[in-house]
């Protein structure tokens, strides 16, 4: 892989944006950047210890 | 106004690359770090749109009140903000919050966002009043401290309002009011401050929240407080100060990464866990229980803050394809695992292998430990890494991840070990491949009853076919089991002497023969595997261990490799039937197959 470009992220950088302006926003691509990181959350402890392992890996 | 203009997070290759080469930079901390502000920011605001459209009467149903302290805070004091946002237990909260909403709209409590907030206020300066929650009569102000109530109502709500100076807290309806010092340490035992442990060696500063009050601190359910003895959080704060002496002499790059990376210790009593654990909600904690050595503890900041790194990762980059699918084998679980628990995995334990080699270089005083437990751990890397060897669902990025962890094995495996350590290693890793497919590998049914009818009418074995994995039990014996016995027999002799005496005063005769096994005197432990064969399940796999250790490895590789099978057709033939018999009998038709592979 070459050094000088960057991997591309689906993670919308809301780092920036004030919360006042988050709590409101109704852009589309935010409304799908949040359903995005909501489906990646593991539904159940068990969920999470298939993916890490949680006490051993 | 924010100009509305969305960019998404990128990472550049080099800080890829520097990631999956080992420890990182704070400066590649500090962007993984801030993937993971965006990502709660999301699923917070993710939570303020469920509890507004799902609303629930209550005060700790409504999240506006919190945003609102939060947003105003932000404008003041934006690194407070962040702070707390990014405080370990606020993430498995959000997770846990977020996991109940999403589908059945059950009521989320945001009585944690609350707290979260009250804590922001009151490190901004910022004037608040919330409704607190009461638990355990106890009110948990994050990274601030913990409120005891004079009362023994065990839960319920409290009015928290902070102005300029002045923190006041009512209960029970009005009758009780206090007003507190954050600033002030706990000389009464009603208000105490946050634990928090700050070292500094060879310049670099390792500052961690001891955190034994958080409900969320193990990351799991709510737990109550518990409250540290004072003498107990002196011998935590001075593991702390060993374990980074050790760390920045021994192991400078870990230490620089930990110092970037961890931002919460949670002592864990010893009875609810055996060894560190971390949790993809709480990236920068450490759970960890009391009682570890200092390298232990070393040991598992690393371990689990390469969890963490993981986590962050994983949210950037996609390392898996969306549809990757099926099990493989990794030596540190009992269970069969998904792909990404074994990138987890890989990524973790050749850190830990890397550190195990770094105190055996420099001679440390546990150096004997570290030459086994780097032979061990790269071992296990090796197995691990060659279960993946057919995984068809890494993205390009897994499959760099994957080869820079082969690279960092590598170099682990060029250091020499003493040959009888190197044994022992390779006892026990046969010894769990084993047992994991006894546990987890069911034998295709057809091909057992076949190959039982060609056993009992003399016929040769037919080639099976391939089995499935299975869902299944596995209960732990209540002693040590042959693997615990060959680790303390390295690492703890006086406790290997102890176990051994017990299994001679057992009345069991596969524990009996475990220990034989483990004091080397493999004709007992091959004569006492077979007398217990009607006993225990997996005395298959000690048989074929025994015949390994006395040099018969040809009769061995069918009872190591494929002990499901021979346990199956042997418990359809008879128990009593021989199993290095069916072993030897099945081997000309038993090809091998890639680790991990039914």
């Amino acid at each position: 892989m070459s050094l000088s470009t960057d991997l591309d992220s689906q993670l919308v950088d809301v780092t920036r944006m004030p919360l006042s302006e988050l709590r409101t926003l109704r852009d589309p691509r935010l409304l799908e950047a949040i359903r995005a990181v909501v489906r990646k959350v593991p539904r159940s402890e068990h969920e999470e210890i298939q993916e890490q392992g949680l006490t051993d890996s | 106004m924010f100009d509305h203009e969305l960019t998404r997070h990128s990472l550049s290759r080099a800080a890829f690359h520097e990631i999956c080469a080992g420890a990182v930079s704070r400066e590649t901390m500090v962007g993984l770090l801030d993937a993971e502000y965006s990502r709660r920011r999301l699923l917070l605001r993710a939570v303020a749109d469920t509890a507004t459209t799902v609303p629930v009467p209550g005060g700790l149903a409504d999240p506006m009140p919190a945003w609102d302290v939060l947003a105003r805070a932000e404008v003041l004091a934006p690194g407070v903000v962040r702070d707390l946002i990014l405080h370990p237990p606020f993430g498995v909260w959000l997770h846990r919050v977020v996991a109940r909403t999403s589908g059945a709209g059950q009521r989320n409590d945001v009585g944690y966002l609350n707290t979260i907030a009250a804590a922001v206020a009151i490190r901004a300066g910022v004037p608040c009043d919330l409704t607190l929650p009461v638990s355990y009569g106890v009110i948990v102000l994050p990274t601030v401290g913990r409120l005891r109530l004079p009362t023994r109502f065990p839960a319920g709500t409290a009015r928290l309002r902070h102005s300029v100076g002045e923190t006041v807290v009512t209960a029970l309806g009005g009758r009780l009011t206090m007003t507190i010092d954050p600033m002030r340490v706990d000389v009464d035992g009603v208000f105490r401050a946050a634990p928090s442990h700050s070292v500094t060696a060879r310049g670099v500063e390792l500052s961690v929240w001891l955190d034994d009050t958080d409900p969320y601190r193990e990351f799991r359910e709510p737990r109550p407080p518990y409250e540290t003895p004072p003498t107990e959080m002196l011998e935590w704060r001075k593991l702390l100060d060993e374990v980074w002496e050790m760390l920045t002499h021994h192991h400078p790059a870990w230490a620089r990464e930990i110092a970037a990376g961890v931002r919460l210790v949670s002592p864990v009593p010893p009875a609810r866990a055996a060894a560190g654990f971390s949790s993809a909600g709480a990236i920068g904690a450490v759970a960890a229980p009391a009682g570890l050595g200092v390298s232990a503890m070393a040991e598992t900041f690393v371990h689990e803050l390469q969890h963490s790194k993981m986590n962050a990762l994983s949210r950037l980059v996609s390392l898996t394809n969306a549809d990757a699918s099926g099990w493989y084998y990794a030596p540190w679980r009992a269970d069969p695992r998904p792909l990404t628990g074994m990138l987890h995995g890989v990524f973790a334990f050749v850190a830990v292998a890397e550190f195990w080699l770094a105190g055996r270089r420099d001679g440390a005083p546990t150096a004997a430990t570290a030459e086994f437990l780097l032979a061990y751990h790269r071992r296990q890397v090796g197995w691990a890494l060659d279960s993946l060897a057919g995984a068809t669902g890494l993205t390009d990025a897994g499959a760099e991840l994957v080869a820079d962890v082969r690279r960092r094995l590598a170099a682990c495996l060029r250091a020499d070990v003493a040959t009888e350590l190197d044994a022992v290693v390779d006892r026990l890793v046969v010894d769990h491949y084993a047992g994991w497919r006894l546990r987890n590998i069911e034998p295709d049914r057809d091909s057992v009853v076949a190959l039982a009818d060609d056993w009992c009418h003399g016929r040769p074995a037919r080639p099976p076919r391939p089995g499935a994995f299975r869902e299944r039990t596995h209960a732990s014996p209540d002693r040590p089991d042959r693997q615990e016995l060959l680790r303390a027999k390295v690492l703890d002799p006086a406790g290997f002497d102890a176990a051994v005496r017990r299994a001679e005063r057992s009345g069991e005769r596969s524990f009996r023969a475990d220990a034989a096994y483990a004091r080397d005197d493999h004709e007992a432990a091959l004569a006492g595997y077979l007398a217990a064969r009607g006993d225990a399940h997996d005395t298959v796999t000690g048989v074929g261990l025994c015949l390994r250790a006395m040099g018969r490895a040809d009769t061995a590789r069918v009872l190591l490799t494929r002990p499901e099978l021979v346990a199956a057709i042997a418990a359809r033939v008879g128990a009593d039937v021989d199993p290095i018999a069916v072993g030897a009998w099945l081997e000309p038709a038993v090809d091998s197959v890639r680790v991990g592979t039914p």
